[in-house]
């Protein structure tokens, strides 16, 4: 969340374990599951086709640019890499 | 008055052993033979534990491009990025033992199981009989090349070039055996034309030139001697060159990133075979070559060839690090032309370091005597995909992969008679990867424009094949190229499920049903069929 406010995206949280990005349906969904094996298991039962797997994230890019999914692609990223939470 | 003087820093002697009474009395030949003959039954047994694994996208890449005639490979590998000598040999290996995994691996293998003897020739001809019988060892337990003789690529080939580079490099320009100038720029040749770390190789043999230029007692005729080796090798490569050029200005490696400073971590685990083997085979090289270092010996020539074989592998990897910061380059796999000079480094320590060297190579030997520890477990899920969709799929269906590189390991895997397309387009030849500006296709194909007249295009009834990558190891997928194959297969995925939900599509088969896991990138994947 820090790191997506901190480049000025408009990001919300839904619920315990998703992110919205801007305004559905045209802005990229972030849904956290509890391991990157879940996140996997999702995609190759074809339930998270519109999705990336980022670890333990699926990312749902929606109409989104390039160069906004490319940010949080890499927040999402240094998410789930380093779970820790700072106060 | 008595005086007292300073008793003389030294490592203390080593104790030893020399070898027993009844193999002494053996002939020559008898020993080597034997001894050759038990280390390649070993290193056979170790380096076939995966002989006939599947595929990864690297190896069905190979297999495709050398799959096309000995006069069009040359054309096709100026799209991908690599020389051409690996290719054209394994297009006459295939024509003789065909192109299954088996079939392919055992061109590697057999440069595998030749490293011992040649490394045993490198050792013995360069610091005598026991660092011979321990480069020999050395090379038949070695982790990197048990694991490479089981891939279809040219990093074997590459190895195995580089011993004999490696031991001519050192007889010709630190003990002044002119012959084997020919021999190292025609090995040099050899490595350019096989892989481009070859170039690498090339410049680190120049750097590893300084230590016996400095004590070369004729130095004149020592510049005469290397122009003539290092011209002559460029004048071989010289009808590569353009090839080269363009590669490097259109066909870098987009899936990578530069490296950071964890080279001596990748030699320890990746090429020596863990830090267990590392921790012994140092330890006897301090002992055994401590010495050299010494104010007395450091301007013998036992001391030269050490500097030189220290500075080959690390001038090349430097050049090469450098290098990968502006167009990233830089994988273990790539190691190939300096495993020599650290191996031998550790057979040159070991044979001078007593016992302690014959517990550290027996313990090496030990560390890695279990066939799981260096081979390669499952390296792709492509074959196990195509086991289960393959007998569902009918001619004239459409496969479109998500990674385009594994356009190719779909077209092995998959049967014949299908059409190929992938995130940048229509594949009209999928049997290699067109490299050329391939990111920046990438980025300009807007999936909605790619797959829509794609889609258009079946007839109802016909079926598309979705494969896309996994993608949840996040560190793999932070390379620029990788990180848009990521996206793009999500994006696709993402209008091929609203053509579901829009009536166009149906999906009737999803894999792998049962995944065992893959290493490198393993891939999912769904079957649609059109509706009428």
């Amino acid at each position: 969340m820090q790191c997506l406010r901190a480049h000025h995206l408009p990001v919300v949280e839904v619920g315990t374990d998703n992110l919205q990005v801007g305004q559905l349906p045209t802005g990229p969904t972030v849904r956290f599951v509890p391991t990157s094996g879940v996140a996997q298991a999702a995609q190759i039962e074809g339930q998270a086709q519109g999705a990336e797997v980022v670890g333990s994230a699926l990312v749902y890019p929606n109409q989104a640019s390039d160069s906004e999914l490319k940010v949080i692609e890499d927040c999402v990223a240094q998410g789930v890499s380093n779970p820790k939470v700072t106060p | 008055m008595a005086t007292i003087t300073a008793p003389t820093r030294r490592i203390p002697q080593m104790a030893d052993v020399g070898e027993p009474n009844w193999l002494r009395r053996l002939p020559l030949w008898l020993q080597v033979g034997g001894v050759l003959v038990v280390l390649l039954a070993i290193s056979a047994y170790l380096r076939t534990r995966f002989i006939s694994g599947q595929f990864w996208m690297d190896e069905a890449i190979t297999t495709g491009v050398s799959s096309h005639s000995l006069s069009a490979i040359p054309g096709l590998l100026r799209h991908d990025g690599n020389p051409p000598l690996f290719y054209l040999l394994l297009h006459g290996w295939m024509s003789v033992f065909g192109s299954s995994e088996s079939g392919t691996h055992s061109l590697s293998l057999l440069f595998g199981l030749l490293t011992v003897p040649v490394g045993m020739w490198a050792g013995w001809s360069l610091f005598g009989r026991r660092a011979g019988v321990m480069a020999a060892v050395l090379f038949a337990f070695n982790a990197w090349l048990t694991y490479y003789a089981q891939e279809t690529r040219m990093y074997e080939l590459m190895a195995l070039l580089g011993i004999v580079a490696t031991a001519a490099f050192v007889h010709a320009f630190v003990y002044g055996r002119r012959p084997y100038l020919i021999l190292f720029a025609a090995v040099l040749a050899a490595m350019l034309y096989t892989h481009s770390w070859g170039v690498f190789f090339f410049v680190g043999a120049l750097i590893a030139l300084i230590p016996a230029w400095v004590v070369s007692e004729d130095r004149r005729a020592f510049v005469r001697d290397a122009a003539l080796a290092f011209v002559g090798a460029g004048v071989l490569y010289l009808p590569w060159v353009p090839n080269l050029i363009y590669q490097a200005s259109h066909t870098a490696a987009p899936w990578s990133r530069p490296p950071r400073f964890g080279t001596p971590v990748l030699i320890s685990r990746q090429v020596l075979g863990g830090d267990r083997v590392t921790l012994v085979l140092f330890s006897a090289c301090v002992v055994g070559l401590w010495g050299l270092f010494t104010r007395a010996r450091r301007r013998t020539r036992e001391a030269t060839v050490l500097w030189t074989l220290i500075t080959l592998p690390v001038a090349t990897l430097a050049v090469a690090w450098i290098s990968s910061q502006a167009n990233p380059a830089y994988v273990p796999r790539y190691f190939a032309p300096v495993v020599a000079a650290i191996l031998l480094v550790a057979a040159f320590g070991s044979a001078r370091a007593g016992i302690l060297g014959m517990i550290a190579i027996a313990l090496s030997a030990v560390f890695l005597i279990n066939p799981g520890a260096a081979a390669p477990s499952t390296k792709s899920d492509m074959r196990d995909l195509s086991g289960e969709l393959s007998p569902r799929l009918h001619g004239g269906d459409l496969v479109v992969v998500g990674q385009p590189e594994q356009t190719p390991l779909a077209w092995y895997y998959l049967r014949s008679g299908l059409q190929y397309a992938n995130t940048i387009g229509p594949v009209h030849d999928p049997s290699y990867v067109n490299w050329v500006d391939a990111l920046s296709r990438l980025r300009r194909a807007d999936p909605r424009a790619t797959l829509d007249p794609l889609v258009a295009s079946l007839r109802p009834g016909q079926q598309l094949l979705y494969v896309r990558p996994s993608t949840e190891g996040v560190k793999n997928w932070q390379a620029p190229w990788t990180e848009l194959v990521r996206r793009r297969s999500a994006q696709w995925g993402a209008i091929l499920q609203a053509d579901v939900n829009g009536g166009i599509l149906k999906v009737v088969g999803l894999a792998p049903n049962y995944y065992r896991g893959a290493p490198d990138i393993a891939d999912s994947a769904v079957l649609y069929k059109k509706n009428g």
